[in-house]
Protein backbone atom coordinates (compact mmCIF):
# COMPACT_ATOMS: atom_id res chain seq x y z
CA UNK A 1 0.00 0.00 0.00
CA UNK A 2 1.41 3.41 -1.34
CA UNK A 3 2.50 5.74 1.91
CA UNK A 4 4.01 9.08 1.71
CA UNK A 5 5.79 11.42 4.03
CA UNK A 6 3.96 14.01 5.82
CA UNK A 7 4.89 16.85 8.42
CA UNK A 8 2.60 18.10 10.87
CA UNK A 9 3.06 20.43 13.58
CA UNK A 10 0.42 19.71 16.77
CA UNK A 11 0.16 21.37 19.50
CA UNK A 12 3.40 23.22 18.87
CA UNK A 13 5.77 20.53 17.57
CA UNK A 14 6.97 19.30 14.63
CA UNK A 15 5.50 15.78 13.49
CA UNK A 16 7.19 13.58 10.60
CA UNK A 17 5.16 10.34 9.82
CA UNK A 18 4.03 8.28 6.97
CA UNK A 19 0.27 8.76 5.90
CA UNK A 20 -1.74 6.60 3.40
CA UNK A 21 -3.51 8.16 0.45
CA UNK A 22 -6.78 9.39 1.97
CA UNK A 23 -6.09 9.06 5.56
CA UNK A 24 -8.15 12.04 7.55
CA UNK A 25 -6.27 14.26 10.42
CA UNK A 26 -8.50 12.18 13.02
CA UNK A 27 -7.19 8.80 11.93
CA UNK A 28 -3.23 10.01 11.96
CA UNK A 29 -4.23 11.59 15.43
CA UNK A 30 -5.49 8.41 16.83
CA UNK A 31 -4.18 5.78 15.27
CA UNK A 32 -0.72 6.92 14.58
CA UNK A 33 -0.03 9.04 17.06
CA UNK A 34 -1.90 7.64 19.82
CA UNK A 35 -3.53 10.68 20.95
CA UNK A 36 -6.74 9.69 21.49
CA UNK A 37 -7.66 12.77 23.52
CA UNK A 38 -9.70 13.83 19.85
CA UNK A 39 -12.55 11.37 19.43
CA UNK A 40 -14.23 9.51 17.19
CA UNK A 41 -17.90 8.99 16.16
CA UNK A 42 -19.96 10.00 13.49
CA UNK A 43 -17.34 10.20 10.62
CA UNK A 44 -19.79 12.45 9.06
CA UNK A 45 -19.06 15.72 10.45
CA UNK A 46 -22.21 15.50 12.32
CA UNK A 47 -21.59 14.81 15.59
CA UNK A 48 -18.23 17.35 16.93
CA UNK A 49 -16.66 14.72 19.27
CA UNK A 50 -13.55 15.29 16.55
CA UNK A 51 -13.10 19.13 16.64
CA UNK A 52 -9.70 19.86 16.75
CA UNK A 53 -8.11 23.49 15.85
CA UNK A 54 -6.61 24.04 12.63
CA UNK A 55 -5.00 27.69 13.16
CA UNK A 56 -6.98 28.74 15.76
CA UNK A 57 -10.68 27.62 13.90
CA UNK A 58 -12.33 25.11 14.78
CA UNK A 59 -12.45 22.15 12.40
CA UNK A 60 -13.45 18.22 12.09
CA UNK A 61 -10.29 16.05 12.27
CA UNK A 62 -12.84 13.22 10.69
CA UNK A 63 -13.00 15.00 7.08
CA UNK A 64 -9.97 16.72 6.51
CA UNK A 65 -6.99 14.68 4.69
CA UNK A 66 -3.84 14.48 6.99
CA UNK A 67 -1.91 16.00 4.01
CA UNK A 68 -4.51 19.41 4.30
CA UNK A 69 -3.44 20.34 7.31
CA UNK A 70 0.50 20.32 6.52
CA UNK A 71 1.51 24.02 6.81
CA UNK A 72 -0.92 24.91 9.04
CA UNK A 73 -0.80 24.56 13.12
CA UNK A 74 -2.94 21.62 14.90
CA UNK A 75 -4.00 22.57 18.12
CA UNK A 76 -5.90 19.24 20.14
CA UNK A 77 -7.65 19.01 23.37
CA UNK A 78 -4.10 17.28 24.42
CA UNK A 79 -2.64 20.83 23.78
CA UNK A 80 -5.18 23.19 25.62
CA UNK A 81 -3.62 22.79 28.55
CA UNK A 82 -0.22 24.74 27.89
CA UNK A 83 -2.99 27.70 26.99
CA UNK A 84 -4.71 29.76 29.73
CA UNK A 85 -8.22 29.70 28.32
CA UNK A 86 -7.66 25.86 27.57
CA UNK A 87 -6.95 25.84 31.75
CA UNK A 88 -9.93 28.28 32.53
CA UNK A 89 -12.32 25.91 30.48
CA UNK A 90 -10.67 22.84 31.83
CA UNK A 91 -11.36 24.24 35.10
CA UNK A 92 -14.79 25.07 34.63
CA UNK A 93 -16.29 22.40 33.22
CA UNK A 94 -15.21 20.33 36.19
CA UNK A 95 -16.36 22.82 38.66
CA UNK A 96 -19.87 23.13 36.84
CA UNK A 97 -20.74 19.49 36.72
CA UNK A 98 -20.57 19.83 32.60
CA UNK A 99 -18.70 16.25 32.24
CA UNK A 100 -21.12 13.38 32.74
CA UNK A 101 -19.56 10.46 30.11
CA UNK A 102 -16.98 12.71 28.79
CA UNK A 103 -16.89 11.79 25.12
CA UNK A 104 -18.22 15.03 23.61
CA UNK A 105 -16.10 17.11 26.50
CA UNK A 106 -12.36 17.59 24.30
CA UNK A 107 -14.93 18.78 21.18
CA UNK A 108 -16.85 20.79 23.25
CA UNK A 109 -13.86 22.52 24.94
CA UNK A 110 -11.96 22.85 21.47
CA UNK A 111 -14.88 24.81 20.01
CA UNK A 112 -15.10 26.78 23.27
CA UNK A 113 -11.31 27.90 23.19
CA UNK A 114 -12.19 29.00 19.56
CA UNK A 115 -15.31 30.78 20.59
CA UNK A 116 -13.52 32.30 23.04
CA UNK A 117 -10.56 33.72 21.44
CA UNK A 118 -13.02 34.95 18.58
CA UNK A 119 -15.32 36.69 21.55
CA UNK A 120 -13.87 36.52 25.02
CA UNK A 121 -17.50 38.03 26.47
CA UNK A 122 -20.04 35.61 24.95
CA UNK A 123 -23.89 35.60 25.59
CA UNK A 124 -25.66 32.36 26.50
CA UNK A 125 -27.13 32.56 22.64
CA UNK A 126 -23.28 33.09 21.42
CA UNK A 127 -22.19 30.03 23.26
CA UNK A 128 -24.98 27.79 22.18
CA UNK A 129 -24.31 28.70 18.32
CA UNK A 130 -20.47 28.45 18.94
CA UNK A 131 -21.05 24.91 20.68
CA UNK A 132 -23.77 23.85 18.13
CA UNK A 133 -21.30 21.96 16.06
CA UNK A 134 -20.71 19.31 19.03
CA UNK A 135 -23.12 16.77 20.49
CA UNK A 136 -23.90 15.98 23.80
CA UNK A 137 -26.27 13.20 24.89
CA UNK A 138 -25.91 13.41 28.56
CA UNK A 139 -26.48 16.79 29.98
CA UNK A 140 -28.65 18.14 27.82
CA UNK A 141 -26.27 21.58 27.40
CA UNK A 142 -27.16 23.78 30.37
CA UNK A 143 -24.08 22.96 32.30
CA UNK A 144 -21.82 23.06 29.23
CA UNK A 145 -22.74 26.82 28.50
CA UNK A 146 -22.62 27.74 32.30
CA UNK A 147 -19.05 26.57 31.99
CA UNK A 148 -18.10 28.57 29.24
CA UNK A 149 -19.71 31.89 30.69
CA UNK A 150 -17.99 30.84 34.07
CA UNK A 151 -14.57 30.95 32.06
CA UNK A 152 -15.01 33.73 30.44
CA UNK A 153 -15.96 35.16 33.44
CA UNK A 154 -12.82 33.64 35.43
CA UNK A 155 -10.72 35.09 32.17
CA UNK A 156 -12.20 38.25 33.18
CA UNK A 157 -11.25 38.15 36.46
CA UNK A 158 -7.64 37.44 36.54
CA UNK A 159 -7.20 40.10 33.03
CA UNK A 160 -8.72 42.73 35.60
CA UNK A 161 -5.83 41.72 38.06
CA UNK B 1 1.04 11.13 -5.36
CA UNK B 2 -2.22 10.85 -4.12
CA UNK B 3 -2.55 13.99 -3.02
CA UNK B 4 -2.22 17.87 -5.00
CA UNK B 5 -2.60 20.95 -3.56
CA UNK B 6 -3.51 23.60 -6.35
CA UNK B 7 -2.26 26.85 -5.85
CA UNK B 8 -4.97 28.20 -8.25
CA UNK B 9 -7.95 27.12 -10.40
CA UNK B 10 -5.94 26.92 -13.74
CA UNK B 11 -3.48 24.75 -12.14
CA UNK B 12 -6.04 22.48 -10.80
CA UNK B 13 -7.84 22.37 -14.33
CA UNK B 14 -4.18 20.87 -15.27
CA UNK B 15 -4.13 18.61 -12.41
CA UNK B 16 -7.03 17.14 -12.90
CA UNK B 17 -6.41 16.53 -17.17
CA UNK B 18 -2.95 14.63 -15.60
CA UNK B 19 -4.54 12.71 -13.23
CA UNK B 20 -7.37 11.00 -15.12
CA UNK B 21 -10.46 9.92 -12.30
CA UNK B 22 -8.95 12.34 -9.90
CA UNK B 23 -11.59 14.53 -7.62
CA UNK B 24 -11.24 18.06 -6.92
CA UNK B 25 -11.13 19.07 -2.72
CA UNK B 26 -11.33 21.98 -0.84
CA UNK B 27 -13.42 21.92 2.66
CA UNK B 28 -14.29 18.14 1.97
CA UNK B 29 -17.30 18.37 3.76
CA UNK B 30 -19.32 16.79 0.95
CA UNK B 31 -17.18 14.83 -0.87
CA UNK B 32 -15.00 13.02 1.86
CA UNK B 33 -18.66 12.16 3.68
CA UNK B 34 -19.66 10.68 0.44
CA UNK B 35 -16.21 8.63 -0.32
CA UNK B 36 -16.80 7.21 2.63
CA UNK B 37 -20.27 6.17 2.20
CA UNK B 38 -19.69 4.60 -1.09
CA UNK B 39 -16.86 2.82 0.36
CA UNK B 40 -14.36 2.84 -2.54
CA UNK B 41 -10.94 3.39 -2.40
CA UNK B 42 -9.65 7.18 -2.07
CA UNK B 43 -9.03 9.02 -5.35
CA UNK B 44 -5.76 11.24 -6.42
CA UNK B 45 -7.23 14.34 -4.66
CA UNK B 46 -6.74 17.93 -5.96
CA UNK B 47 -6.96 20.17 -3.53
CA UNK B 48 -8.10 24.04 -3.97
CA UNK B 49 -8.65 24.78 -0.78
CA UNK B 50 -6.17 27.19 -0.46
CA UNK B 51 -5.66 28.52 -4.63
CA UNK B 52 -4.99 32.09 -3.95
CA UNK B 53 -7.33 33.49 -6.82
CA UNK B 54 -10.36 30.99 -5.35
CA UNK B 55 -10.04 32.41 -1.55
CA UNK B 56 -10.73 36.01 -2.08
CA UNK B 57 -13.88 38.52 -1.97
CA UNK B 58 -13.47 40.92 -4.56
CA UNK B 59 -15.83 44.19 -3.71
CA UNK B 60 -16.59 46.78 -6.32
CA UNK B 61 -19.13 47.37 -9.21
CA UNK B 62 -18.90 43.54 -9.68
CA UNK B 63 -19.06 41.13 -6.74
CA UNK B 64 -16.40 38.34 -7.35
CA UNK B 65 -16.68 35.40 -4.31
CA UNK B 66 -13.79 32.57 -4.96
CA UNK B 67 -14.84 29.15 -4.95
CA UNK B 68 -12.71 28.55 -1.99
CA UNK B 69 -14.44 31.26 0.11
CA UNK B 70 -15.95 29.35 3.14
CA UNK B 71 -19.35 29.93 4.66
CA UNK B 72 -17.69 31.52 7.76
CA UNK B 73 -15.51 34.20 5.70
CA UNK B 74 -19.27 35.01 3.97
CA UNK B 75 -20.88 34.91 7.11
CA UNK B 76 -17.95 37.37 8.76
CA UNK B 77 -16.89 39.73 5.21
CA UNK B 78 -18.53 43.48 6.73
CA UNK B 79 -18.05 44.60 2.60
CA UNK B 80 -20.60 42.14 2.36
CA UNK B 81 -22.99 43.94 5.30
CA UNK B 82 -25.11 45.56 2.35
CA UNK B 83 -26.80 42.29 1.34
CA UNK B 84 -27.10 40.78 4.92
CA UNK B 85 -29.18 37.35 3.33
CA UNK B 86 -25.77 35.76 2.27
CA UNK B 87 -24.16 36.37 5.77
CA UNK B 88 -27.67 34.85 7.39
CA UNK B 89 -27.84 31.75 4.42
CA UNK B 90 -24.29 31.40 5.37
CA UNK B 91 -24.44 31.54 8.92
CA UNK B 92 -27.27 28.72 9.15
CA UNK B 93 -24.94 25.84 7.17
CA UNK B 94 -24.29 23.32 9.40
CA UNK B 95 -21.94 24.23 12.75
CA UNK B 96 -19.10 26.54 13.01
CA UNK B 97 -16.84 23.10 12.25
CA UNK B 98 -18.55 22.83 9.16
CA UNK B 99 -18.68 26.61 7.87
CA UNK B 100 -14.98 26.92 8.83
CA UNK B 101 -14.26 24.26 5.99
CA UNK B 102 -17.14 24.37 3.38
CA UNK B 103 -17.11 26.67 0.74
CA UNK B 104 -19.49 28.66 -1.88
CA UNK B 105 -18.40 26.70 -5.04
CA UNK B 106 -18.48 23.21 -2.89
CA UNK B 107 -21.53 23.59 -1.96
CA UNK B 108 -22.96 24.88 -5.68
CA UNK B 109 -21.14 21.89 -6.94
CA UNK B 110 -22.60 19.72 -4.97
CA UNK B 111 -25.59 20.96 -5.76
CA UNK B 112 -28.50 20.48 -3.09
CA UNK B 113 -31.36 21.23 -3.86
CA UNK B 114 -31.78 22.47 -0.14
CA UNK B 115 -28.46 24.51 -0.54
CA UNK B 116 -29.06 27.50 1.58
CA UNK B 117 -26.34 30.19 -0.40
CA UNK B 118 -27.28 29.20 -3.47
CA UNK B 119 -31.20 30.40 -3.60
CA UNK B 120 -29.18 33.71 -2.65
CA UNK B 121 -27.39 33.79 -4.72
CA UNK B 122 -29.77 33.18 -7.46
CA UNK B 123 -31.64 36.25 -6.85
CA UNK B 124 -28.56 38.14 -7.49
CA UNK B 125 -28.53 36.73 -11.07
CA UNK B 126 -25.25 35.88 -10.08
CA UNK B 127 -22.75 33.59 -12.62
CA UNK B 128 -20.75 30.85 -11.54
CA UNK B 129 -17.30 31.68 -13.20
CA UNK B 130 -15.75 28.06 -14.94
CA UNK B 131 -11.96 27.41 -15.15
CA UNK B 132 -11.38 25.13 -18.44
CA UNK B 133 -8.35 24.02 -20.24
CA UNK B 134 -9.29 26.45 -22.87
CA UNK B 135 -9.62 29.88 -20.70
CA UNK B 136 -12.95 30.54 -18.46
CA UNK B 137 -16.25 30.40 -18.95
CA UNK B 138 -19.35 32.30 -17.50
CA UNK B 139 -22.21 30.47 -16.53
CA UNK B 140 -25.26 32.25 -15.12
CA UNK B 141 -26.21 29.90 -11.49
CA UNK B 142 -29.57 29.50 -13.03
CA UNK B 143 -28.43 27.17 -15.62
CA UNK B 144 -25.54 25.98 -13.83
CA UNK B 145 -27.34 23.36 -11.75
CA UNK B 146 -28.96 20.90 -13.89
CA UNK B 147 -30.83 18.37 -11.59
CA UNK B 148 -30.00 16.92 -7.68
CA UNK B 149 -26.26 16.25 -7.35
CA UNK B 150 -25.47 17.60 -11.12
CA UNK B 151 -23.77 20.93 -12.84
CA UNK B 152 -22.60 21.57 -16.38
CA UNK B 153 -19.55 21.28 -14.77
CA UNK B 154 -16.91 19.05 -17.29
CA UNK B 155 -14.55 16.60 -16.47
CA UNK B 156 -11.64 18.36 -16.50
CA UNK B 157 -13.02 22.20 -15.24
CA UNK B 158 -12.84 23.47 -11.92
CA UNK B 159 -15.31 26.27 -10.63
CA UNK B 160 -12.96 29.31 -9.98
CA UNK B 161 -15.55 32.10 -8.54
CA UNK B 162 -19.31 33.30 -7.90
CA UNK B 163 -19.72 36.61 -9.63
CA UNK B 164 -22.64 39.14 -9.62
CA UNK B 165 -23.45 42.88 -9.75
CA UNK B 166 -23.20 44.79 -6.67
CA UNK B 167 -27.22 45.91 -7.22
CA UNK B 168 -28.49 48.98 -7.45
CA UNK B 169 -29.79 51.05 -4.76
CA UNK B 170 -33.35 50.18 -3.09
CA UNK B 171 -32.66 46.67 -3.45
CA UNK B 172 -33.52 43.99 -0.34
CA UNK B 173 -32.50 40.51 -0.22
CA UNK B 174 -34.09 38.46 2.17
CA UNK B 175 -33.52 34.04 3.19
CA UNK B 176 -35.15 32.23 5.54
CA UNK B 177 -35.05 28.56 6.36
CA UNK B 178 -37.77 26.31 7.87
CA UNK B 179 -35.76 23.35 9.84
CA UNK B 180 -36.40 21.08 12.87
CA UNK B 181 -33.49 23.01 14.76
CA UNK B 182 -31.36 26.15 14.30
CA UNK B 183 -27.98 24.47 13.67
CA UNK B 184 -26.72 21.41 11.37
CA UNK B 185 -29.85 20.57 9.61
CA UNK B 186 -30.69 20.26 5.93
CA UNK B 187 -33.30 22.62 5.09
CA UNK B 188 -37.18 21.41 5.24
CA UNK B 189 -37.62 24.59 2.99
CA UNK B 190 -35.80 27.64 2.15
CA UNK B 191 -36.35 31.23 0.56
CA UNK B 192 -34.10 33.51 -1.09
CA UNK B 193 -36.32 36.68 -1.91
CA UNK B 194 -34.96 40.21 -3.62
CA UNK B 195 -36.69 43.15 -4.72
CA UNK B 196 -35.34 46.53 -6.21
CA UNK B 197 -37.65 49.26 -5.66
CA UNK B 198 -37.96 52.25 -8.16
CA UNK B 199 -40.65 55.24 -6.82
CA UNK B 200 -42.22 53.23 -4.34
CA UNK B 201 -43.13 50.48 -6.53
CA UNK B 202 -41.16 46.98 -7.77
CA UNK B 203 -38.51 46.96 -10.44
CA UNK B 204 -36.90 43.76 -10.13
CA UNK B 205 -38.22 40.80 -8.16
CA UNK B 206 -36.37 37.33 -7.96
CA UNK B 207 -37.61 34.48 -5.60
CA UNK B 208 -36.06 31.37 -5.18
CA UNK B 209 -36.98 28.18 -3.46
CA UNK B 210 -35.27 25.66 -1.98
CA UNK B 211 -36.24 21.79 -1.13
CA UNK B 212 -38.85 21.33 -2.86
CA UNK B 213 -37.88 19.71 -5.76
CA UNK B 214 -34.79 18.62 -7.93
CA UNK B 215 -33.13 22.13 -8.36
CA UNK B 216 -34.22 25.45 -6.76
CA UNK B 217 -37.77 26.61 -8.20
CA UNK B 218 -37.79 29.50 -9.87
CA UNK B 219 -40.29 31.08 -11.20
CA UNK B 220 -39.32 33.97 -14.15
CA UNK B 221 -43.32 34.67 -15.72
CA UNK B 222 -43.83 35.57 -11.94
CA UNK B 223 -40.83 37.47 -11.07
CA UNK B 224 -41.64 39.60 -14.67
CA UNK B 225 -45.20 39.90 -13.92
CA UNK B 226 -44.30 42.04 -10.30
CA UNK B 227 -42.44 44.61 -12.44
CA UNK B 228 -44.51 47.88 -11.54
CA UNK B 229 -46.52 45.91 -8.84
CA UNK B 230 -46.53 47.85 -5.54
CA UNK B 231 -44.22 45.70 -2.77
CA UNK B 232 -48.02 44.85 -0.51
CA UNK B 233 -48.88 41.80 1.59
CA UNK B 234 -51.92 41.48 -1.18
CA UNK B 235 -48.94 41.36 -4.07
CA UNK B 236 -46.81 39.24 -2.05
CA UNK B 237 -49.52 36.74 -0.85
CA UNK B 238 -51.04 35.86 -4.38
CA UNK B 239 -47.36 35.23 -5.38
CA UNK B 240 -46.56 33.02 -2.13
CA UNK B 241 -49.99 31.04 -3.14
CA UNK B 242 -48.52 31.01 -6.77
CA UNK B 243 -45.15 29.28 -5.76
CA UNK B 244 -46.73 26.72 -3.20
CA UNK B 245 -48.59 25.62 -6.46
CA UNK B 246 -45.64 25.06 -9.01
CA UNK B 247 -43.81 23.56 -5.63
CA UNK B 248 -42.78 19.77 -5.96
CA UNK B 249 -42.23 18.59 -2.74
CA UNK B 250 -41.73 14.89 -1.71
CA UNK B 251 -42.23 13.53 1.44
CA UNK B 252 -39.31 12.72 3.48
CA UNK B 253 -38.12 12.10 7.01
CA UNK B 254 -37.49 15.99 7.83
CA UNK B 255 -40.81 16.80 6.73
CA UNK B 256 -44.05 15.73 4.40
CA UNK B 257 -44.90 17.36 1.20
CA UNK B 258 -48.00 18.77 2.53
CA UNK B 259 -46.35 20.62 5.35
CA UNK B 260 -43.51 21.24 2.46
CA UNK B 261 -45.90 23.42 0.36
CA UNK B 262 -47.82 25.00 3.41
CA UNK B 263 -44.36 26.64 4.33
CA UNK B 264 -43.70 27.64 0.83
CA UNK B 265 -46.71 29.73 0.73
CA UNK B 266 -45.69 31.32 4.11
CA UNK B 267 -42.12 31.64 3.81
CA UNK B 268 -42.28 33.54 0.38
CA UNK B 269 -44.83 36.02 1.56
CA UNK B 270 -42.54 36.77 4.89
CA UNK B 271 -39.50 36.88 2.47
CA UNK B 272 -40.77 39.28 0.46
CA UNK B 273 -42.39 41.46 2.97
CA UNK B 274 -38.41 41.14 3.92
CA UNK B 275 -36.77 42.05 1.29
CA UNK B 276 -39.07 45.05 0.57
CA UNK B 277 -38.31 46.72 4.14
CA UNK B 278 -34.93 46.39 3.57
CA UNK B 279 -35.36 47.73 -0.39
CA UNK B 280 -36.80 50.45 1.76
CA UNK B 281 -34.04 51.14 3.95
CA UNK B 282 -31.44 50.57 1.10
CA UNK B 283 -32.98 53.30 -0.74
CA UNK B 284 -32.83 55.70 2.54
CA UNK B 285 -29.28 55.52 2.85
Amino acid sequence: MQIEPLRLTINGETVDLLARPGQTLLSVLRDDLEMTGTKTNCLEAECGVCAVAMDGMVVNACLLLARQAEGHEITTIEGLAADPVGRALQASFVRCGAVQCGYCIPGMIVAARALLADNPDPGREEIREGLAGVLCRCTGYRKIVDAVRAAADDLAREGAR
Amino acid sequence: MTYHRATSADEAVALLARHEGARVIAGGTDIMVALRRAGTPPPVFVDVREAADSTRIGMGATIEIGAAVTHRAIERHAGLARLPALAEAARVVGGVQVRNLGTVGGNLVNASPAADLNPVLMTLDADALVATAGGKRSVPLAGFITGRGATVLGPHEVLAAVRFAAPPPGTGVAFLKAGRRRAMEIAVVNVAARLTLSNGAISTARIAVGAVGPVILRASDVEEALVGAQPDGETFAGVAAELARRAKPRDDVRASAEYRRHLVGVMVARALTRAAERAREDDAD
